[in-house]
């Protein structure tokens, strides 16, 4: 890639530079990242995992295509024949992705495309709680007792 | 000096260095560059492109929230133009500004991201900065800005270099503009609010500081342009 030659991050990370063979410049290259897997949360996808996003897609697809496995969560399983009448639409393909899971609000607390805003009244009590184990435990029991949540 | 008229300051002093005709990037948490940007497009600078991390193209928000990575920066856009599109872009020669920050910046102009200490082993590690690392090296300029200037943040060699400090052309604080000129960083205008001895003394290398010119306030022109595009005062989130 281009840049980060001057970068700290060259030794740190043990980047090695490699030569282009036609402009015989030399360029940082830096190892192919291959999750397990990816767990992507979008609007809408069918039972197959064809999966729309809707706004910023952020490094998301290329995160699918990148990852052994995919896991895709959705607000709305939507039918097949839904994407199928504009299939250019589908941002990941589904035969890419081995699981499904119909999940409503599922990207709290952070935002989902422009189907709701991230929660900053729920970052803000994050950001408190994670000064001290006591207060971060509690906070979390409190989300996985659903006491705090996704406002439905 | 309230935080109101420093961030007036420092978004006014970024939007006067943007030039009509250009491209602009900037990334997460960046409102002050956000402001900056929609400032110069609607006063000098209509004709500039403005992209962002959330992979908008020129739009035009209604309102904001502390975050710039949000969808209210999608409105109005005809177009997604993703973070890997803006990196290409670089890459290409195209991107003539983008915005950074960095939590240590050197008088070489070098940003630190990563770690305060040693990187193996730090005192604290920072959020990283791959994507700096890759734009101050590929983007035209870097314009930079830190909302606080003190000797811990302007140091005299960064604890590690995240992203090299070649191609930054300024950095603007609540106190000063710094340029960096011949490799080291030189005040160019000291706030109209602040002065020689309050920048040197927050500052933690030496400077030139005697007869630098004072940074033009706000204008009126530029006051009732920004109060149009931020009425709810986004600008202080970063204080």
């Amino acid at each position: 890639m281009a840049g980060v030659k001057g970068s700290g991050l060259v030794q740190a990370q043990g980047f090695k530079l490699v030569q282009d063979p036609y402009s015989l410049n030399e360029y940082v290259a830096v190892k192919a990242v291959e999750p397990d897997w990816a767990l992507i949360h979008v609007e809408k996808a069918d039972r197959e995992g064809n999966a729309v996003m809707w706004g910023s897609k952020y490094d998301d697809v290329l995160l699918a295509k990148a990852s052994k496995k995919v896991i895709i969560t959705c607000e709305q399983v939507v039918a097949t024949e839904e994407l199928q009448t504009r299939p250019e639409g589908t941002d990941i393909p589904g035969f890419l992705v081995q699981a499904v899971v119909e999940a409503p609000r599922g990207a709290w607390p952070c935002s989902c495309g422009q189907t709701y805003p991230f929660d900053s009244d729920f970052f803000q009590a994050y950001l408190t709680a994670a000064g001290s184990d006591q207060a971060y435990a509690k906070l979390m029991s409190q989300v996985l007792s659903g006491e705090r949540g996704p406002v439905q | 000096m309230s935080v109101e008229e420093q961030s007036n300051m420092m978004v006014a002093a970024l939007a006067r260095l943007l030039r009509d005709g250009e491209t602009a990037f900037h990334g997460v948490a960046s409102p002050i560059p956000m402001l900056a940007i929609l400032l110069a497009q609607k006063l000098h600078a209509p004709n500039l492109t403005y992209i962002n991390i959330t992979g908008s193209v020129n739009p035009n928000p209604a309102s904001f929230t502390s975050s710039t990575a949000d969808p209210v920066l999608l409105r109005g856009t005809a177009s997604i133009f993703t973070l890997a599109d803006a990196f290409d872009l670089a890459a290409r020669g195209k991107l003539d500004t983008a915005f950074l920050s960095g939590v240590q910046i050197d008088k070489h102009g070098n940003i630190n991201m990563s770690a305060i200490g040693d990187y193996a082993k730090p005192k604290v590690r920072l959020p990283g900065g791959a994507g700096s690392a890759f734009l101050t090296e590929t983007a035209g300029r870097i314009l930079a800005w830190r909302t606080r200037h003190d000797s811990k943040t302007f140091v005299d060699r960064v604890n590690f270099i995240t992203a090299a400090g070649a191609r930054l052309d300024r950095v603007v604080t609540p106190l000063c503009v710094f340029a960096l000129r011949d490799g080291e960083l030189k005040v160019e205008s000291i706030h109209y609010y602040s002065g020689p001895q309050e920048v040197q003394a927050n500052t933690g290398f030496d400077l030139h500081v005697e007869d630098v010119p004072f940074t033009h306030p706000p204008t009126k022109q530029e006051m009732d342009a920004l109060n149009e595009i931020d009425p709810d005062m986004i600008r202080l989130v970063e204080f």
